[in-house]
């Protein structure tokens, strides 16, 4: 296990005993119910966490208002943020284009949208895949063609998650369609009330709207608003990609699902399960919690392997893989419990979320059917399973 | 804890590595195994290069190391599938005896007496420090009666460890191997080598046979087999760095239908899933090596044989895919492929295989005790 410096785990019990104290109770109810979080959940929790602590943007450099974290304070924030029932930190703003802007971005560029990302008064969401364009990024075809001091866009974007309620998108557009078609990418900032801007709700497997179309018809950017150099854009996505590598296996959200499936375990009655099927569970989660032990000393290597600088380049592939087919798993013993009433989904019940004092059975069994459905997308997203073991089998037969 | 550097492991990696290369060819596997005695071919340079010493603390008369080192030397000696009883012999008899302070362990480490430990029986091992086999006090000696089962290289060994109950407390004998009240059944295991099924039949012992009873023998008992789980975690790394070796090695040389195997996807497909696997039993040995000297011994036990249970689930997994992966080749008995399969059946089955471990795991929960 990891070892933790005196001052990081004084720094571990605070997070756990500021969250513990903060976070407000509606919302620590709809994450221990599996039920969905909406945009005021998270800014509220991101911004108890700024206001009071400057956690939320605590990994960015000091100079531009964070706290310079290392991997492993990150790490610790990440892990207790899950294991005390808060709400995931959305990345859009605060792990992707933040980064992004004060590492490639222009004075002024950082000092009109960092403020703003931290104090949660811009929304931001990310326009990469397209219609062609999933895991195989590169193939993008929404175009940039340049006018003066505008670029004019022109194309679609699809699972523009949370474009709904965005008030900016950080977009990859092609510029250039001469050379291989991981040049003539561009990234471009992009105002969501632009003219020609329209946004179409795509309703996921789980019959809810996180995510959406977003179509581009002339669409003027300034040349203002362009991070790095006209063609900088996939090197800029690369370097999101590897930002992400320390959270990407998430494994304190899965903790808590564990811990959640082991307290219901034992105070379980017999008119739940049977003693036969109460064993069978536990041996089910005994190998899930094995495999997660295994995954999250996985991710702490990788960590420590990406701050000695020794990453051989495809660990986090390797984390994506577990980490999203372990999730998988995890869904499904949390639905087989749930017995006959497994096919009980009541979706109005997950997207409003109130607190109900006596919930139905099919009400409580709600959640696990939302964390299933919802978790068959997370071996897609952020680069499909495929593509991931694509990518690690070159390294073995470079 | 080890008290030696990188730099040491680094020096000591160097020199294992060249010794199992220049001695162990895979090819000359039959010839070895015709040859080996008791002793094994190897086993004085083994003590004269210090290794039966490493994994030991200096106090004891070792050579500073601990668990780390352990792995090491179980990783290289997993790698080329090497039949010494290092495991049994200087890892676990060894980690058993230093606890106790005996003079064996002086012997041991030195590579004049091989000593194996009888412990485990056949109510599967469900509490690490549990046995049946009854020793009773008569007079000035003890009488043993009992059975202990699946003894790996219980063949290679002068003295047996034997665990026993004596006044319903766990105890430890020392026990010679030619004994006339001892029935040793060797049987050939899956790995090619041999274990033996033991029978006490009222073994007659003297005062001096007794090497500890109580708290100590229970102790000795179970950190014994807890170290030697997470060590064998070495073993299987060892393994799983050289299937994913020789199966890439195999997928670029081997063509069919007028391509190389590497360019059919669902073949890469299947070897990324061996290199995930050998990154997860990385982690896990370095995960054991961190709670190995945790004074929770709950969670000690817990962590260990969660991870010896996974680990040995994913190797085997990752084995079959190899034997798979190389077709009509990888289930010849010429291909090493093949034999480490067979090797990590029998590491799977070595104090608890992966379903007992897990059904001692699901039975902690109902104890009540959750995560911090």
């Amino acid at each position: 296990m990891m070892n933790l410096t005196p001052e990081e785990r004084a720094f571990q019990q605070e997070v756990r005993d500021f969250i513990r104290e903060n976070l407000p109770a509606d919302i620590r109810y709809k994450v221990d119910n599996d039920l969905l979080l909406k945009k005021h959940d998270h800014v509220r929790w991101q911004k108890i966490l700024q206001d009071n602590k400057r956690w939320y943007g605590g990994s960015w450099p000091e100079v531009f208002g964070g706290l310079g974290w290392s991997l492993t304070k990150q790490y610790i924030f990440q892990q207790e943020n899950a294991l005390g029932g808060a709400p995931f930190i959305i990345p859009y703003g605060v792990t992707m284009v933040g980064p992004v802007l004060y590492t490639f971005g222009n004075d002024e560029q950082k000092a009109r949208y960092l403020p703003d990302i931290l104090d949660n008064s811009t929304w931001w969401c990310q326009g990469y895949s397209e219609p062609g364009a999933g895991s195989d990024l590169a193939s993008l075809r929404c175009s940039a063609r340049r006018e003066g001091d505008e670029y004019v866009i022109n194309g679609t974007k699809m699972w523009t998650t949370q474009a709904q309620y965005a008030d900016m998108m950080h977009i990859l557009v092609r510029t250039d369609d001469s050379g291989k078609k991981q040049q003539g990418i561009t990234f471009l900032l992009l105002d969501m009330k632009s003219p020609g801007v329209s946004v179409s709700p795509i309703i996921t497997i789980d019959g809810l709207h996180h995510t959406n179309q977003t179509f581009f018809d002339e669409v003027r950017v300034p040349v203002a608003n362009r991070v790095g150099e006209e063609g900088d854009g996939w090197k800029i996505a690369r370097f999101l990609l590897n930002h992400e590598r320390t959270s990407i296996a998430d494994t304190g959200a899965k903790s808590r699902a564990v811990e959640k499936i082991k307290r219901r375990l034992q105070q379980s009655s017999t008119e739940m399960f049977s003693e036969r099927e109460k064993m069978l569970f536990e041996v089910r989660l005994a190998e899930l919690e094995s495999q997660l032990s295994g995954l999250a000393a996985m991710e702490q290597r990788v960590i420590a392997g990406d701050q000695a600088g020794t990453l051989k380049g495809y660990e986090p592939s390797a984390l994506k893989v577990r980490a999203s087919e372990l999730l998988q798993d995890i869904s499904v013993l949390i639905t087989d419990m749930n017995g006959s009433h497994k096919l009980a989904y009541d979706v109005a019940r997950v997207d409003q979320g109130n607190l109900i004092k006596h919930p139905t059975p099919a009400q409580l069994a709600s959640g696990g059917s939302y964390l299933y459905l919802y978790g068959r997308c997370v071996s897609i997203y952020g680069g499909a399973n495929e593509v991931q073991r694509n990518i690690i089998a070159k390294f073995a037969l470079a | 804890m080890s008290s030696l550097t990188e730099d040491d492991r680094r020096l000591i990696e160097d020199s294992l590595r060249k010794f199992v290369e220049d001695n162990y060819a895979f090819d000359e596997r039959e010839r070895r195994q015709k040859h080996n005695g008791k002793f094994g071919t190897h086993w004085h340079t083994f003590a004269e290069l210090g290794w039966l010493a490493l994994p030991f603390g200096e106090e004891a008369g070792g050579l500073g190391g601990g668990l780390e080192e352990a792995q090491l030397m179980m990783k290289h000696f997993g790698r080329g599938l090497i039949e010494e009883p290092y495991l049994e012999v200087a890892v676990m008899a060894g980690k058993v005896l230093e606890q106790l302070g005996s003079e064996l362990f002086m012997l041991l480490i030195a590579g004049e007496s091989q000593v194996i430990l009888a412990h485990r029986e056949r109510a599967s091992i469900h509490s690490l420090e549990d046995c049946a086999t009854s020793a009773v006090a008569d007079g000035d000696s003890f009488i043993l009666n009992g059975s202990k089962t699946a003894v790996s290289q219980a063949g290679a060994a002068d003295y047996l460890l034997v665990s026993a109950l004596l006044d319903a407390e766990p105890a430890i004998f020392q026990v010679p191997v030619d004994h006339p009240s001892l029935r040793v059944c060797e049987f050939p295991t899956i790995d090619s080598r041999y274990a033996a099924d033991i029978e006490l039949d009222s073994v007659v012992l003297g005062q001096d046979a007794l090497l500890a009873r109580g708290h100590k023998a229970a102790d000795a008992l179970r950190h014994g087999v807890l170290f030697t789980l997470a060590a064998l975690l070495g073993e299987l790394s060892g393994i799983a760095d050289e299937l994913v070796v020789q199966t890439s090695e195999f997928l670029q040389t081997r063509e069919q239908f007028g391509s190389k195997l590497f360019q059919f996807q669902a073949l890469q497909h299947k070897l990324a899933d061996m290199i995930i696997g050998a990154e997860e039993i990385k982690s896990l040995a370095w995960l054991v090596c961190g709670v190995i000297t945790n004074e929770d011994l709950k969670t000690r036990e817990k962590v260990i044989r969660s991870a010896k249970a996974r680990a040995a689930v994913i190797v085997r997994k990752m084995a079959e895919t190899a034997v798979q992966l190389h077709g009509g080749m990888g289930v010849s008995d010429e291909m090493v492929v093949s034999h480490y399969l067979r090797r990590v059946v029998a590491v799977d089955a070595f104090y608890g295989d992966s379903q007992s471990h897990y059904s001692w795991l699901s039975s902690q929960y109902a104890s009540g005790d959750l995560m911090q």
